[in-house]
């Protein structure tokens, strides 16, 4: 006849996930690798008889760390605390405990139980939006290879374009679905396509609008800027993907790819500004719309002209410094 | 533009004919002596080469440290006191880095010894040296050749000959003859039909009697005895101007500057004062310059091409002034595309309007900043509408000296256009503005409603 179960372990993971549960039906619970305990851990870097945890009468549990070199590491929401051998500490409901390279967790009886999360499943209105999505992907694709052909253009001609265009994208849904399937257990495509399909647009977009604007508007930022944006968009594109494998680690995901962006970005505009003495690339918006599409309006040439003054001086401020700095004395 | 290879492959300017070490030797093709030559030219080849030998000599820029030679060119003695006359281009490496070279010279008589700068002439491309014989060497006395006095002009076709040490190979005569000035250049140069090659940069070319016509100074390495002298009274002038100079002990670079300004003003001056040719377009008045110091070539799209159909005019300057081995400046260039879209439809036609708008270089180079630009809408004559952009750089060790890059691109049809290109190397602020100005005037929207569909 089994006694009442009091507690559970969860031994995790590296990826977080319970791989072992062990009922503990009384107290104290012993952990380490011999034989002997209640709880084996088979870890080369748990002593023999590595921890005790007991109940006080209150029900709070106590982790206490024996005959142990590398001791024990309760993560705590601040700073996790360390215990070395012959300390003990409390241990909070659900608090996740490591000995070695393993991470355990008591379940107590008493301890709530998390509300149930709906299932991650697309409702059947998001199943509609990806049809939308995937079909102005689609109109997208056709209507840049129209307009970069001559007019009698065979259809044959547009397919092989148009397959490797949908064969790349493909690819690319497929690898992040391995990748979800590798951390996660699951292999998601339909949520990778959504995000590939919607960040492409996005960055098509960007390559649109902001020539358009700098056309429409006289504005020539806001082309220079298109390097910049795509890179951006790019950046949450992949974070976007990330996050999908890690959705826990969503936090540490979005810093990293925003410094590796914001590095790239700082390194490359450093070059520019070295070699083409400008930040941004480009050195004129080189975009010419159908003329109707022009708002600003255009000033007469002899003004034109004068505004060329304002280049004067820099450039032979940056002759000078050249001299100075790129022959020999 | 669309069509970035120039339609005349031989615009590759002509090369200046110093010999240097890695080829930059152009006319290497070896000298071609006039085969089989009658007897009696022969003799007086003979005779010219007697005559002149003992003011020939070889100059040759050195290492300042050893004793190996970075260029060798020719030259040839003006003055009894030890003058001497060359190419600028023969001694530059010295004239701007003599803390680097040294330049020595060789006398066809077997004399040596080393030789002072006293003066340049960049934009004719010569040089004034002083020798100085080597320790022990008895003083320089030959009698200096003459120039041919002005009031006595040669007829085309009298024989010239040249003389000079080509490829470091031995001292030559090349014989050939005079055909006149070169037409359409804003600097004069003879046309001396006979080869001279990569060496005899600096040396004489002397008419039948030994009288000095014009300097060695490049060959076309495109054909065939096609090569070309500074007149001669452009050595003389410099000779004059500089007999009692002190010799140069610094970097040039502010004199080299200097007299390039000078040359900027007078050919910016005389491109501006004349008026636009038409391009004889239907919708537009698209500047093209006047043919007195340029050459205009025109092409036209493929007949492959048959849904856009397009014509380019290029007109450039076939010389300009050699400043340094990757440097020549004081050269204007124009060129435009006319597009003619109708069978592509608007959206079509500006996607590829604008890939030629974008297909635009503006290179620095060694010698230049990073281009700066200035872009906007530009309103012209007859209401017409252009996307201008002009891009400026300046040159380095040249200061107040600029590169010019005008782009206009007119924006008045859905399917029509014209794209224009302005280029000058070499200009100061103010005549690049210039430029520009009378640039943008050129262009205007006229009258044509037989165009619209």
């Amino acid at each position: 006849m089994n006694a009442p179960r009091l507690a559970q372990v969860e031994v995790h993971d590296a990826d977080g996930r319970a791989a072992r549960y062990v009922d503990v039906q009384r107290w104290p619970l012993t952990v380490g690798r011999a034989l002997d305990n209640d709880l084996v851990l088979n870890d080369p870097h748990v002593a023999a008889h590595h921890a005790r945890v007991d109940t006080g009468a209150d029900g709070t549990l106590t982790l206490t760390v024996l005959d142990s070199r590398n001791g024990a590491r309760i993560e705590q929401r601040r700073a996790p605390t360390l215990l070395r051998a012959g300390e003990s500490a409390p241990l909070p409901p659900l608090a996740r405990w490591r000995l070695g390279h393993s991470l355990l967790l008591v379940r107590r009886v008493q301890d709530m139980v998390a509300d149930e999360m709906p299932l991650a499943a697309p409702p059947a209105a998001s199943r509609s939006g990806m049809a939308a999505l995937l079909l102005a992907g689609l109109g997208w694709l056709l209507a840049s290879r129209w307009i970069d052909s001559d007019p009698d253009t065979r259809w044959l001609d547009h397919l092989l374009p148009l397959v490797s265009v949908l064969t790349g994208m493909l690819f690319w849904v497929l690898a992040w679905a391995l990748a979800s399937k590798l951390f996660t257990g699951r292999f998601v495509v339909a949520a990778h396509l959504r995000i590939a399909v919607g960040f492409g647009l996005a960055i098509e977009a960007a390559e649109l609008l902001l020539p358009l604007l700098a056309f429409v508007a006289d504005w020539p930022l806001a082309s220079r800027l298109r390097s910049v944006v795509t890179i951006v968009i790019g950046a949450a594109w992949v974070a976007q993907h990330l996050a999908q494998l890690q959705p826990r680690r969503l936090g540490r995901i979005r810093v990293a790819v925003a410094a590796v962006t914001l590095l790239g970005l700082v390194a490359t505009t450093a070059l520019n500004w070295r070699r083409n003495d400008r930040l941004l690339d480009e050195l004129y918006a080189p975009n010419l719309m159908p003329p109707s599409w022009r708002l600003a309006p255009a000033q007469p040439a002899a003004g034109f002209v004068l505004g060329l003054k304002a280049l004067e001086e820099p450039l032979r401020e940056r002759a000078r410094k050249a001299r100075s700095e790129d022959f020999e004395p | 533009m669309l069509l970035r290879v120039a339609a005349a492959a031989w615009l590759a300017a002509a090369a200046a004919i110093v010999a240097a070490q890695g080829g930059a030797a152009p006319g290497g093709r070896g000298a071609t002596p006039p085969a089989a030559a009658p007897a009696p030219v022969s003799a007086q080849g003979q005779r010219i080469y007697e005559g002149t030998r003992a003011q020939l000599l070889q100059v040759r820029t050195l290492l300042k440290e050893q004793d190996s030679q970075a260029s060798v060119g020719s030259g040839f003695v003006v003055d009894a006191g030890g003058l001497a006359i060359t190419n600028y281009h023969v001694v530059s490496q010295f004239a701007l880095r003599p803390e680097r070279y040294r330049l020595a010279f060789t006398m066809a008589q077997g004399r040596s010894g080393t030789a002072e700068l006293l003066a340049i002439d960049v934009v004719h491309d010569l040089a004034l040296l002083r020798l100085r014989p080597a320790k022990g060497a008895p003083a320089i006395e030959a009698a200096p050749l003459a120039f041919r006095p002005a009031d006595a002009p040669l007829a085309k076709g009298e024989r010239l000959y040249a003389l000079g040490n080509p490829l470091d190979v031995g001292f030559a005569v090349a014989e050939g003859v005079y055909n006149g000035l070169v037409e359409r250049s804003f600097l004069p140069q003879i046309f001396f039909g006979g080869s001279l090659n990569a060496g005899m940069s600096g040396g004489p070319a002397v008419d039948e009697q030994g009288r000095v016509i014009g300097v060695n100074v490049a060959a076309r390495r495109d054909g065939e005895q096609v090569s070309f002298l500074v007149p001669g009274e452009r050595a003389q002038a410099l000779l004059e101007r500089s007999r009692a100079a002190a010799p140069v002990a610094g970097a040039m670079y502010a004199e080299v500057a200097r007299q390039l300004t000078v040359h900027q003003a007078s050919l910016v001056d005389a491109f501006v004062a004349q008026p636009w040719r038409s391009a004889n377009h239907p919708r537009w008045r698209v500047p093209v310059p006047q043919e007195t110091f340029m050459r205009c070539w025109g092409s036209t799209s493929p007949d492959t091409r048959k849904h856009l159909r397009f014509e380019r005019s290029d007109c450039q300057m076939s010389h300009a002034v050699w400043v340094t081995g990757q440097l020549r400046v004081g050269a204007i260039n124009v060129v435009h595309e006319s597009y003619d879209g109708h069978r592509l439809g608007a959206l079509r036609f500006a996607r590829v309007y604008s890939q030629s708008f974008q297909n635009e270089r503006f290179g620095g180079g060694v010698h230049a900043t990073a281009p700066r630009c200035h872009e906007g809408f530009t309103e012209h004559d007859g209401g017409l509408v252009m996307r201008t952009v002009t891009c400026l750089s300046a040159l380095k060790r040249f200061d107040g000296l600029y590169n010019l890059s005008v782009l206009a691109t007119t924006l008045d049809h859905r399917h029509y256009g014209v794209q224009g290109r302005l280029d000058a190397i070499g200009v100061d602020f103010a005549n690049a503005m210039r430029l520009v100005g009378h640039y943008l005037q050129g262009f205007a929207a006229q009258a044509a409603d037989e165009v619209r569909r």
